[in-house]
């Protein structure tokens, strides 16, 4: 079995050296269609993400959003927060409300 | 880099190797190489629905997965290498954690030990038949190229694989793990490890994100209290061998 090159004895008559030598067309055709492919999720995907984004800003409005960070001090009782790009795994579940800050440091809450 | 002369007495040509002294182009790797990230990312980027994390380790495990045959491949297989490889190993990432709940809390064991060990094997497939490596004083190779010299096949990349990842990788590691285990020196108490190692002298860093938590530490939590979490302090020696025993 031999998938291409089997002797580097005459490198000056060594063309192309990578496997399959001939699929180049179908290599390109697959690499183009994943290409485009790509292209269409990747902007689905992202049209998601501006969805949430823009019925988290109509529950609890712009203004109020850009004023604290886009929604990470919404007290209780107020509409949950839903975000689901905090990093590997998260779960996208709705944010707590911060704790107190009654030391004056912001750190811990208690 | 080696730089040696691959020609004939009468008509030297000298070319860069790789590590095998077999001869390379230095330009077609880079490409590769540039080919092998972007197809890393790319699939990784669509697989866990554009998590940053996961994007950027995609692309590593792409060009890990690839760089086994990156000397030799065309720049699209490269391409498609990477791409595959970063799936198998996002895939195999949670298949371990939730089945064997063991934690790669980087994912450096799916991006360099799953990627590698695949991107070894696929070689094996994909470069049958190519020349290895000089041939060895003494050396009798059970797969040889029209010219005697030790030809790429599945079995030995698989061999290779096996001796890289599991003997030298996975084995020295597990048993340098169980001697740790055996001093109490692996793991901090469980209470400690959930609530963060820092937390009782800093409180919570990131209070808002508490609830942002991965779904191994779900699992990890509803461990600990099936067990009981020692929450008393005590030293760590004296928790891990009640584990053990128990």
């Amino acid at each position: 079995m031999n998938t291409g090159l089997d002797s580097f004895s005459n490198p000056e008559d060594i063309g192309a050296l990578y496997p399959f030598v001939g699929i180049e067309v179908a290599l390109v055709v697959i690499a183009f269609a994943l290409w485009i492919a790509w292209h269409v999720a990747q902007t689905k995907e992202e049209n998601r993400e501006y969805v949430k984004a823009l019925e988290l800003y109509e529950q609890i409005g712009l203004e109020r959003a850009m004023r604290h960070g886009g929604g990470a001090h919404i007290d209780h009782g107020e509409p949950a927060v839903r975000t689901g790009a905090g990093g590997p795994g998260t779960t996208g579940r709705a944010e707590p409300a911060p704790p107190p800050r009654g030391d004056g440091t912001g750190v811990g809450g208690a | 880099m080696p730089i040696l002369d691959i020609g004939t007495d009468g008509a030297p040509f000298f070319s860069a190797t790789n590590i095998y002294l077999m001869p390379t182009t230095l330009s077609g790797i880079t490409l590769n190489f540039l080919l092998s990230l972007t197809g890393g990312m790319m699939a990784t980027y669509l697989i866990s629905k554009g998590d940053a994390f996961w994007t950027f380790s995609g692309g590593l495990a792409g060009i890990i997965g690839a760089s086994a045959g990156n000397d030799l491949y065309h720049p699209l297989q490269a391409l498609l290498v990477g791409a595959i490889v970063a799936v198998i190993a996002y895939k195999l990432h949670y298949l371990v954690e939730r089945r064997f709940k063991l934690d790669d809390a980087v994912g450096a064991v799916a991006v360099h030990g799953y990627s590698g060990f695949l991107g070894v094997v696929i070689a094996g497939f994909l470069l049958w038949g190519y020349p290895a490596a000089p041939l060895g004083e003494g050396v009798s190779p059970w797969f040889t190229t029209a010219e005697g010299l030790p030809a790429v096949n599945p079995l030995g990349n698989l061999i290779g694989a096996v001796i890289m990842f599991g003997v030298l990788g996975f084995l020295p590691a597990f048993v340098l793990c169980k001697v740790l285990d055996r001093f109490g020196l692996l793991r901090v108490p469980r209470a400690v490890e959930l609530a963060g190692l820092d937390t009782h002298d800093y409180g919570d860093a990131y209070p808002y994100f508490q609830e942002h938590e991965t779904p191994f530490e779900t699992i990890e939590r509803a461990a600990a209290i099936e067990d009981g979490v020692a929450t008393l302090p005590g030293s760590i020696a004296t928790e891990d061998a009640s584990r053990r025993d128990a």
